[in-house]
Order: C-alpha cells, then structure tokens, then sequence
C-alpha cells in the first residue's frame, strides 16, 4: 500500500528520468492502486465515505497548494524533502501502529451533520460490529491538508501524514483508516495529477506503463504479503526506504551514482 | 443510526463497480496501446493516442467518483454531503486550471 513512495526514487535515481516526470508518473501510480483496490475495501464497508469527502476538502486544497508551489521549489530542494520524507516513512514502519485508545462513550459535543461520520465496521478478528466516533476532525483536517500539498509536491500518497491524522487526531480504528485514506488518496492523486497533466509534465508513455504496474503490483503485493513473514518484509521495506534516502540526498547535492 | 449505515450500502456497491471497471478499462486501453504494432515511442501515433486516453480515464476516475457521490447525497436528501462533494470537485478544478495557467511557465524552465 505504501508502493507510492518507492516509484519516484526509482524512476529518477535508477532509470535517470526527470523529477517532474517521476512525481506525475508516482501520482498515477497512487490513483492506479486507490482506484483498483477500493472495490474490496467499499464492499467490506472498512471505507467510510461520508468522513473521506469531508477530508477530500483539505487533501485537495494541499493539492492545489502542492502544484503552486511545485513550480517555484527548486529541483535539489524536492530531492532533499523527499529523501526526509522516506527517512520518516522508515522510521514509522519501525514503530508499530498502535490501535488508538478510544475516548470512549463520552459523546462528544458536536452536533448536526459531524455526528453523522461516526459509524460501525464489521471486524473480523472480533467478529461481530464496533461502532466508532470520529474525534477532533479539526486537527484531522489540518493535517489532511499537509499530506495533500506532501502529496501533490512529491508524487506520494502522503501516508506519512495521513497516519497520525488518523491514528492520532482522528482516533480512528486502524482498519477503518487504512481503508479511509486509501479511497481518499485518488481523488487527492487526481487533483494533482490533472495539473499536471495540463502542465505538460505528464508522460503517458512512463505514467501509463506505471499504471498497469501498479495494479498488477497491488494484485500482487497482497498474495505476497500473505505468503511471506510481515516480519521480514517490514525490516526489507525499511532497507529500501533508507537506501532510497540515500540516493535521493545525493541526487539533492547533484551527486549521481549508478546502482 | 443503524437506518443511516445500511442506507449507503447501496452506495457503496455502487461506487465499487465504478472503480473497479475503470481502473480494468484503463489498464486494457494502456496495454493495447502499448502493444499497437511499432508504436510505443513515437508520439503521435495511436498507439502513444490510446496510452494517453488510458491515463487520463484514470485521472478522471476519482473525479467521478466525486460526482456520483455528491448525486447520491443529494438524492437521498444529505445536503451538507452534496455540497461538500460540490466543493471538492470545485477544488480539482482550480487546481487542473492552474495547473494549465503554468504550462508555458513549465515547459519553458525544463
């Protein structure tokens, strides 16, 4: 799911294409795994749609942020933001997510039509329904905002800031936000890569390829993860990010090394 | 409350279907593009044609998505919904504008 964050570091570090190719073709690439997987997580009724398009709001306005300033932030810069964006990522696969402890049963003071984004999801490790509230939407929303403008800037999904809006802010079941966030992030991604794609700076010929990759690497990616250790494939997943750092810091002080 | 949760069952299977399907059409137009005879690189051809139709259908599906939501809410008398769904899709426009507004500047620094 965090497959986004790999697909621009790869395209410029190991592939030499150009950065603002890479970001449009990591955006499709977002969209392309949101769109294809958000199927399974509606019908298992994880994704609670009524709180996505409320927090749209905020991932799409970072978005637009994100493409005003993507025309003025210099290129050793983006490389820089983003080899402290895959460090960040490392750093939280090696926390565990937590489930958040619940501000239980003290109904909140909010009224009207927030109240209507609280709601149940079918756990199946506990097998029967939990209902849920949806807390500080706020904070939520502040933060959904800077995981758009992340987003839209470096061709991501923005899960580095979605994760603690979520957990932290939000105190959602991780389930529901796993799910949430993924359904959310394509519509960030588009509003995004639209930009783009009328910039010019969108590359069918690379973006495209990258699609049908990505969904056939999110097919994939599932029978994998259930087939090998999580164990294992976090400590891989975290080697990579740090490799990529590496490489991404480098290419920011114009150092080119070839893998 | 209970009403509420099994009333966007529907939507739910309904936004299912559309992402799923257009996610599967876009990846089909993309792979024959790229297959058409000597075609890949060249721009121009219809080949780099069905590439191009193929990503931007996939950048346009989320967008509906959006659309067929703020329908839905609007049908089933959730207006704050609606509007909100309105609002989003106002926003992907200005950004797309923007993005447009930029393109001489873009290409020019490249």
């Amino acid at each position: 799911m965090a497959s986004g964050i790999f697909i621009v570091p790869i395209l410029t570090t190991v592939l030499g294409i150009d950065i603002h190719t890479a970001i449009g073709a990591g955006l499709i690439s977002v969209i392309a795994c949101s769109c294809g997987s958000a199927a399974s997580f509606l019908r298992s009724r994880l994704a609670n749609v009524r709180l996505a398009i409320v927090l749209e709001v905020a991932t799409t306005l970072g978005a637009a942020s994100g493409v005003l300033l993507s025309g003025v932030v210099p290129v050793p810069v983006l490389y820089a933001i983003f080899a402290a964006i895959l460090v960040i990522s490392a750093a939280q696969m090696l926390m565990r997510r937590r489930e958040p402890k619940h501000l239980t049963e003290a109904p909140s003071a909010r009224k009207g039509w927030a109240r209507r984004l609280d709601s149940v999801y079918r756990d199946s490790d506990v097998g029967h329904e939990v209902a849920y509230t949806v807390e500080r939407l706020p904070l939520g929303v502040g933060l959904m905002y800077g995981a758009g403008l992340l987003s839209a800037l470096l061709g991501i999904g923005g899960g580095v800031l979605k994760i603690p809006a979520m957990d932290s802010a939000l105190r959602l079941p991780i389930k529901v936000s796993s799910a949430t966030s993924n359904f959310m992030i394509g519509v960030t991604a588009a509003a995004s890569a639209s930009a783009y794609f009328f910039r010019g700076t969108m590359l069918p010929s690379i973006a495209g390829p990258v699609a049908v990759g990505s969904v056939v690497g999110a097919v994939l990616g599932a029978r994998v993860l259930m087939l090998t250790s999580s164990e294992a494939l976090r400590i891989f997943f975290v080697a990579a990010l740090l490799v990529l750092a590496a490489q991404m810091l480098m290419s920011a002080f114009g150092i080119h090394v070839g893998l | 409350m209970e009403s509420r949760v099994h009333a966007s069952k529907d939507l739910d299977e309904l936004l299912a279907r559309l992402l799923s399907l257009g996610t599967w059409a876009s990846c089909v137009l993309i792979v024959a593009g790229l297959a058409w005879p000597h075609a890949t690189a060249t721009a121009g051809s219809s080949g780099a044609h069905l590439v191009a139709l193929g990503t931007l259908l996939l950048i346009v599906l989320p967008v509906m998505r959006v659309a067929v939501m703020g329908v839905w809410f609007a049908r089933n008398r959730e207006f704050t919904f609606a509007a909100v769904a309105a609002i989003v899709l106002l926003i992907i426009l200005i950004s797309a504008v923007l993005g447009a507004s930029t393109a001489s500047h873009a290409m020019r620094s490249d």
